[in-house]
């Protein structure tokens, strides 16, 4: 059953891709409605399977790898639907539908059963904190995009006018400082699920101290951009490589770097 | 504070000769300057967390005895202890000056032109300062705050805690009233029939077989499949690389608290088919993989070190302590606590900490004291209100378009 909605909410995701990949290449404007209505239709079908979940395992399903990804996607979905809703960029449809079917693709590849969590993890404090950083990462993931968007369109400079180059400019400011407010509430949230753990609300780990890493180099773009007036390019490549700090943040911990705190 | 910000000594000296305070605190308060700062201690976060640090110099050092002039001299450099290095607690000092600076320099020129800060200012405002309160609150905690544990079995009563081998008096004292574990109920966990103390079963997925090793530190297995040829794609290498019989977090690193079986932990390594995994197995909770991608090999394991009685199969869902504090004598408070629900007093919080599988009355509780903890709270309030404030309230869209 559970198997089924998941295999469900993907073929609707990828519905939301094809019909936005045509919709943008073949200049099909009502497709891009009807890749909205997919996009928006996954979302929904994947809160009620979260909430399934959530109900079998009496937990919020935030605890593993499977869960966690799971979380992006959904998280991704909703984020991009609500730039939608201010903001049409045809490519950033398309290359958000791609990024949330990939995240999806990927998430099967881990086991989805359900495992009892240990007495630390089971915490209300430990569930916000995931996600919030998981929303706080859909927006910098959604901002990643954009800034490759606008390197893209400003080295093909002929064709594009203005108008669209500050648009795509302004929706990577934008969910840079949506991210910003998550990540910052997540990093905040885990301290003090820490803190009433095991009394430190901060103790250097590697996934601590990278998404302490992430947010300064997020903190430096804000910074680039509201005092000094870094726009376009310049704050394009920082927040590409924000993104990878957050990628590294994500994945590259648990990989490589010995720690607590792997399971998410 | 209106009426002192207006005649600070700097603006009425300005227009002369600038002084080296007014030079140094101009640089201070420059955004490039504060940019340059964050960026270095990004960067040594980075070092931190890439070379080994504190107590896994001493791990790296048993596997490559060969890198020892290496380690020395970043040892030497300060870079293996980079968190509690003077350098570092340096940079940090700088930030808080230079946010110190920043904020009031900001707020000064609000109030000249203004009379008060404009609203967005004012959320940039309570944003800095909230990164002051939470840096202020790391220096009470490493000045004033305490940590320690104490152990204890029911109806005991404890007056002191243990810092780093020493005693150190509470200024009250407490009683283990009752202390209780609950288990989760796992259908279909297989019994275990081996009589050895600790050992590690490990099964391949998909498969009916169970190898149970004992544990050694070093040892190394080969296993194959049944029915399979020995090759990179069926074998799998499993080598226990450490093990800790009583693992704690301390300062960010894996180590052993004591040499009783409170918390057994394996560091296990298994290689196969190209792909090195390394976990955390943990006796006292199976279904805990601190690694992410354990998945990617299909292999389980189990580390039980006991012929394991039929209710510790189970991995332990909760253990609660109810705790009476006795104040001159008389008993001010009593609380059951769980890991996640500590009992605090008089500035002292007491965390549920471990318990010994073998002696089911006995449970060691975490104490900690640290008066930092209302100003990082603070700080982080603060924090999410300014930043809401700048993004959202008073955002940037209105000169931007
Ligand atoms: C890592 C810590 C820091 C964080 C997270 C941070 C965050 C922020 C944020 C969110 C803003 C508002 C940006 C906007 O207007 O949208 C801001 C503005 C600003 N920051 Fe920081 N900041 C940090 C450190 C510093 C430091 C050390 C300085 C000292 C020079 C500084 C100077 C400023 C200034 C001058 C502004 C503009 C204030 C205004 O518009 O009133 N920041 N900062």
């Amino acid at each position: 059953m559970m198997t089924t909605l998941f295999n469900l909410c993907f073929a609707i995701y990828l519905l939301a891709l094809v019909t936005a990949a045509i919709a943008l290449f073949a200049w099909r404007k009502p497709l891009s409605w009807v890749s909205i209505g997919a996009l928006s239709a996954g979302a929904l079908l994947q809160t009620v399977y979260i909430g399934m979940r959530w109900v079998e395992a009496g937990r919020a399903p935030f605890s593993n790898m499977f869960e966690s990804l799971v979380l992006f996607a959904w998280a991704l979905a909703v984020v991009y639907l609500v730039v939608r809703a201010r903001i049409n960029i045809p490519a950033l449809s398309t290359a958000t539908c791609l990024m949330v079917l990939l995240v999806m693709a990927y998430a099967s590849a881990f086991e989805s059963d359900i495992k009892p969590l240990m007495p630390a993890l089971q915490s209300n404090w430990l569930s916000v904190h995931v996600f919030t950083c998981f929303l706080g990462y859909s927006g910098f993931a959604i901002s990643f995009l954009s800034a490759i968007g606008f390197l893209v369109i400003a080295r093909a400079n002929s064709k594009c006018p203005d108008e669209t180059k500050n648009n795509i400019d302004m929706v990577t400011a934008k969910t840079i400082s949506f991210g910003f407010l998550f990540l910052t509430v997540g990093i905040i949230t885990g301290a003090v699920w820490a803190n009433s753990a095991w009394g430190t609300y901060w103790s250097w780990d590697p996934k601590e101290t990278w998404s302490l890493i992430t947010w300064f180099v997020y903190a430096i773009f804000l910074h680039c951009r509201y005092m000094r007036g870094w726009h376009g390019r310049r704050a394009a490549w920082i927040a590409i490589f924000g993104f990878c700090c957050v990628l590294f943040t994500y994945f590259g911990v648990s990989r490589w770097l010995p720690g607590l705190h792997s399971y998410a | 504070m209106a009426a002192d910000a207006q005649d600070t000594p700097s603006q009425t000296q300005k227009p002369k000769t600038k002084s080296v305070a007014a030079r140094i605190t101009r640089v201070l308060a420059s955004v490039p300057f504060a940019s340059v700062v964050v960026a270095l201690i990004a960067m040594a976060c980075i070092v931190g967390t890439l070379l080994p640090q504190g107590q896994q110099v001493q791990q790296y050092l048993t596997a490559h005895p060969e890198r020892e002039g290496l380690m020395s001299a970043l040892d030497f450099a300060g870079l293996t202890h980079v968190f509690s290095a003077l350098w570092f607690v340096g940079l940090l000092l700088m930030l808080a000056a230079s946010l110190a600076v920043c904020s009031f320099k900001r707020y000064a020129a609000a109030m000249r032109l203004h009379g008060r800060p404009r609203s967005r200012a004012f959320g940039s405002l309570i944003t800095h300062i909230s990164m002051l309160l939470v840096l202020c609150g790391g220096v009470v905690r490493v000045v004033w705050g305490e940590r320690g544990q104490l152990g204890f079995r029911e109806g005991e009563t404890a007056e002191t805690f243990i810092v780093e081998n020493r005693s150190v008096p509470l200024p009250f004292k407490i009683r283990l009233v009752k202390f209780t574990t609950e288990h989760h109920k796992v259908a279909g966990t297989e019994s275990v029939t081996q009589e050895e103390e600790e050992l590690l079963h490990v099964r391949i997925k998909n498969e009916e077989n169970v190898w149970s090793i004992p544990v050694m530190e070093g040892a190394s297995h080969a296993l194959t499949a049944e029915d399979a040829t020995p090759s990179a794609k069926n074998t799998y290498q499993v080598t226990i690389l450490n093990r800790l019989p009583d693992f704690v977090i301390n300062g960010g690193h894996a180590t052993s608290r004591s040499d009783e079986l409170n918390n057994p932990a394996l560091r296990v390594q298994v290689i196969h088919n190209a792909t090195t995994n390394i976990q955390w197995i943990f006796a006292l909770h199976p279904g805990f993989n601190m690694h992410a991608t354990s998945n990617q090999i299909p292999v389980e394991m189990i580390y039980t070190t006991e012929a394991p009685a039929p209710q510790s199969e189970q991995p332990v869902k909760d253990w609660k302590s109810t705790l009476e504090i006795l104040d001159n004598d008389v008993v001010v408070k009593e609380k059951t606590i769980e890991v996640n629900a500590p009992l605090s007093y008089k500035g002292y919080t007491f965390y549920q900490s471990g318990y010994n599988p073998n002696d089911p009355k006995w449970t060691s509780l975490q104490v900690v004291r640290d008066p930092g903890v209302p100003l990082v709270y603070t700080g982080f309030l603060f924090l999410i209100v300014g930043l809401t404030m700048v993004f959202y309230l008073y955002p940037h869209g209105r000169h931007e378009r």
